[in-house]
């Protein structure tokens, strides 16, 4: 693991979320707001098996991020505190930081006790409360621009999943249209300096 | 150290997280080259965002 490797100050912000239905709109939220405070939003979705490992290729992208976000509001994949873990010895090595979500439905169940001490984000499963908090951790962005993003994607989320024939949006090609798209609406609503 | 004293040297700032993230933040033209992000024209969704915001 090399810190060559890791640009310093980068835009990048790696994701670690359910891959499940439930969470389809939280998901959708955290681009939105990710592209709304002008961040570059990344995902494991975006890693392609080319032979070198699930987690080779997770580590690989989450040493690209300077920040990582972590929801462990129903943590399906055991995968996502051993991943929460690569990011506190990156931040514990590294210049790297990380932002633990959770509900706040029977917190702290999901959270290891070593970081029970952290203040996660609490979104109560709400898209609205997790775009102002994680707002509120970032800034860069009004809350109501970042819900404006949110409401016009998940409008067209439907019709998305049905053009690629998918069931789920945890995707490369879903991920990069919804990246593609809140872009546009961020363009279109004055959103860059 | 008293209060003048720390007034005229408050010591180093502790820099809020989201500001150390924020040093640089992207324009959207960047955000699309760090992911690779064809023309906007080549995806679906711009189809689907213009019909529904007609």
């Amino acid at each position: 693991m090399s810190a060559s490797r890791r640009p310093v100050g980068s835009k990048d912000v790696f994701l670690n979320v359910p891959f499940d239905a439930a969470y389809e709109k939280l998901f959708v939220a955290l681009i939105s707001t990710v592209v709304a405070a002008r961040l570059v939003p990344r995902c494991a979705v975006e890693l392609p098996e080319r032979g070198q490992g699930q987690l080779s290729r997770i580590l690989s992208l989450l040493e690209r991020c300077s920040l990582s976000i972590h929801d462990l509001s129903r943590p399906r994949r055991f995968n996502m505190p051993f991943e929460l873990g690569l990011a506190v010895f990156l931040q514990q090595r590294h210049r790297h930081q990380f932002i633990v979500m959770e509900s706040g439905l029977h917190r702290g169940t999901h959270t290891p006790s070593d970081l029970r001490s952290l203040a996660p984000i609490l979104h109560g499963n709400s898209a609205r409360k997790l775009i102002s908090r994680l707002l509120d951790n970032l800034g860069g962005a009004k809350p109501a621009d970042a819900e404006r993003i949110y409401r016009k994607l998940t409008a067209v989320v439907p019709a998305i999943k049905a053009d690629y024939r998918v069931d789920d949006i945890f995707r490369k090609t879903i991920f990069n249209e919804l990246v593609s798209g809140a872009i546009e609406e961020a363009e279109q609503a004055g959103m860059e300096d | 150290m008293s209060t003048a004293a720390k007034k005229k040297n408050p010591g180093p700032a502790r820099m809020p997280k989201a500001k150390l993230v924020r040093e640089r933040v992207a324009s959207f033209s960047e955000i699309r080259s760090a992911l690779n992000l064809r023309r906007a024209e080549s995806y679906k969704i711009h189809k689907l965002l213009a019909a529904a915001g007609k």
